[in-house]
């Protein structure tokens, strides 16, 4: 279900983003460090802040996660939260990622991973909205 | 008043390119997101708007009939700083404005990452999804995310 052509703009310089909804029907839209491929139908969002994420996934697991390549093209995928993991090795190979990134942007002091949250991957489709007809490559 | 529209303005001029994303959400309460590439500030401050190609709206009109209370963050991809603001949202044809504004993002996104390729973005029949704020947040890394900031002190 995740191509390596997904893997690859999972590793986009653009942030992904993660919409989720309240119990009240209210969305929220957070931005995401990493996400981060578990296997073939599980991925991992860095946790670092997600309050309001967290809190409308106590009642709705269901979210939606846009990731965005280096040449600009688009995955959408829609996803059910599993767990959070604060331990293990997706754990520390993401918070070692995290700090590269913090590092290379200067934010040692603001980028911590809390948890590593597993998602399972229910569909994936690419977003040619903006770009339909045109050959990314 | 202004504190607020101005910490956008401040993004919308900030290093690297603005990105967007549109959330709405269905009768089952399952979350969309569109991505968002023109912004739009007016007179009325408590006013912001998306601007986005028709085809890029995906589920965003059906999801507007159902509940018109939308969020929009709006990012900096240079230096992640960003803001979310939510409340009831409309939709209609875009404008003049909004095909400038569009347009004049895409410029940058192409002077910053050297990206031939968006030239062939699609802009047009463009559309505006107009919110009208009710709360905003900070979205910017830090202690003080998802911290709700007052409208008449937003300042970050």
């Amino acid at each position: 279900m995740i191509t390596p052509d997904i893997r690859y703009a999972m590793d986009g310089i653009y942030p992904a983003a993660v919409a989720t909804c309240s119990a009240d029907g209210i969305p929220n839209v957070a931005t995401i460090s990493q996400v981060w491929y578990v296997d073939d139908r599980h991925v991992a969002l860095s946790r670092q802040f997600f309050n309001k994420t967290k809190a409308n996934l106590e009642n709705n697991p269901n979210a939606i996660v846009r990731v965005i390549g280096m040449q600009g093209r688009m995955w959408e995928m829609r996803v059910r939260f599993l767990r959070t993991e604060t331990s293990g090795s997706t754990f520390e190979q993401m918070a070692l990622k995290l700090n590269a990134i913090a590092s290379y942007m200067g934010m040692e002091e603001v980028f911590r991973l809390v948890g590593a949250d597993i998602y399972e991957v229910l569909h994936v489709h690419e977003c040619t909205e903006y770009w339909d007809g045109v050959d990314p490559a | 008043m202004d504190i607020y529209t101005n910490h956008i303005q401040r993004l919308l001029d900030g290093p690297a390119q603005t990105v967007g994303y549109l959330g709405t959400r269905d009768e089952q309460c399952q979350a969309s997101i569109t991505f968002v590439l023109g912004f739009g500030l007016k007179s009325d401050p408590l006013r912001v708007t998306a601007y986005l190609p028709e085809a890029a709206l995906g589920n965003t009109a059906r999801n507007l009939k159902t509940s018109d209370y939308a969020t929009l963050l709006i990012v900096n991809a240079g230096t992640f700083e960003g803001v979310q603001v939510k409340g009831h949202a409309s939709l209609g044809p875009g404008d003049t404005a909004g095909e400038s504004f569009l347009k004049m993002n895409l410029k940058r996104m192409m002077e910053f990452y050297d990206m031939e390729f968006y030239k062939e973005v699609r802009t047009a029949p463009l559309m505006a999804v107009e919110l009208t704020v009710k709360e905003i947040y900070n979205q910017t890394p830090g202690d003080k995310a998802g911290e709700r900031l007052q409208l008449e002190e937003g300042g970050v």
